[in-house]
């Protein structure tokens, strides 16, 4: 994840954890296989601006992601019927997003619990 | 084979990643522009959301790659063309390091036969030499140690209690005559113990007698001569 620090001050976003980026990428193309920019765009509307996600780092990621098996990717066409490249889930990948998603929300239960009774 | 087929389609990889970026760069310049942008605006507008082109596309491929084994790759091959680039350059650093590991070489050998090499004895991690060393003694040079005598080495050999044997010897010169022609040869004058230390038989004579433990003697029983002409073997006995 690259935040623009001229624009954005830190205290203001946090680094994401290790694996998060990759995790809702996965969610997304799970939701509907999509190319680069449709991905970019969804993951900033439904971020609103909870998250800073720079539209570029999603490619390593998807690199990554491809390179282990968890994507694929396909011709087809833009909403402007332009070909392009569209990234899908595999079944390993979907397999990963599944574990993935009960260790985060188990993680987050976590989190939530002790700063909500820590102070008490 | 996983790895080699992931080699030769890493061209492929590369061109696709290069295309998907090229098409999301499309993609929203005709979304800006549909919002009002010029196209010049527009490019201008995409380049800077989606970050560096280059550099992301770098770290991209990077994932394909074995990052350490391809840059030392790379680096080889500049230093190769630089190289050849610059032949007196080049010529200089071979000289410099031939001479550099030749050097080495020589040196090593030297210490090699000299310290590290074991001797041609059975058991020679048990040869010690001896040295005596009289400090104070008063006597004015004896930088390198005392010189022997034989009343000194026979009671050493007679009180010792430390070794399984010992002995002393000398180097002499001796002449050889009466075969083809007269030749003057380096001999070893030794005393009882040093065969049997050193654990090398003899070839011929009885070997040493209590009696003639006398260090001066000349007969063929007592000496070891080598010639310095080329005889294949030192004649001990």
């Amino acid at each position: 994840m690259i935040y623009d620090c001229r624009m954005v001050k830190k205290s203001q976003f946090r680094d994401l954890f290790p694996g998060a980026l990759e995790l809702m990428i996965l969610k997304s193309l799970n939701w509907q296989p999509m190319h680069g920019y449709a991905l970019a765009q969804r993951l900033k509307d439904i971020s609103e601006d909870y998250l800073q996600i720079e539209e570029g780092s999603l490619y390593p990621a998807l690199q990554r992601m491809l390179k282990t098996g968890w994507l694929e990717t396909e011709m087809g066409l833009s909403a402007r019927n332009r070909p392009v490249r569209i990234f899908k889930l595999t079944e390993a990948g979907r397999k990963h997003l599944e574990q993935e998603l009960k260790s985060v929300e188990k993680m987050f239960a976590g989190v939530t619990r002790v700063l909500a009774l820590a102070g008490e | 084979m996983g790895w080699l087929q992931q080699l030769f389609s890493r061209r492929d990889r590369y061109s696709e990643l290069s295309e998907s970026i090229r098409e999301h760069l499309d993609e929203k310049v005709a979304d800006l522009m549909d919002r009002g942008m010029t196209r010049e605006q527009a490019k201008h507008a995409a380049r800077r959301e989606f970050g560096n082109v280059t550099r992301i596309e770098e770290r991209s491929r990077e994932v394909w790659q074995w990052r350490t084994l391809e840059s030392v790759l790379a680096d080889l091959k500049l230093s190769l063309r630089r190289l050849r680039k610059s032949p007196r350059f080049a010529v200089t650093i071979l000289l410099t390091l031939a001479i550099g590991i030749g050097a080495n070489t020589a040196v090593f050998s030297v210490v090699d036969s000299v310290l590290l090499k074991p001797l041609p004895y059975p058991d020679s991690n048990r040869l010690v030499s001896l040295w005596l060393q009289a400090p104070g003694a008063g006597i004015a040079d004896f930088s390198e140690g005392l010189k022997m005598s034989p009343s000194m080495y026979l009671t050493f050999s007679g009180q010792n209690r430390s070794f399984q044997s010992m002995g002393i010897w000398s180097p002499r010169t001796a002449n050889v005559t009466g075969l083809a022609q007269p030749e003057e040869v380096h001999t070893i004058v030794l005393s009882d113990g040093v065969l049997q230390t050193l654990g090398v038989p003899r070839q011929w004579g009885d070997g040493f007698h209590r009696r003639s433990r006398n260090l001066e003697g000349r007969s063929p029983s007592f000496s070891a001569m080598a010639t310095g002409s080329g005889a294949s073997a030192a004649i001990v006995g």
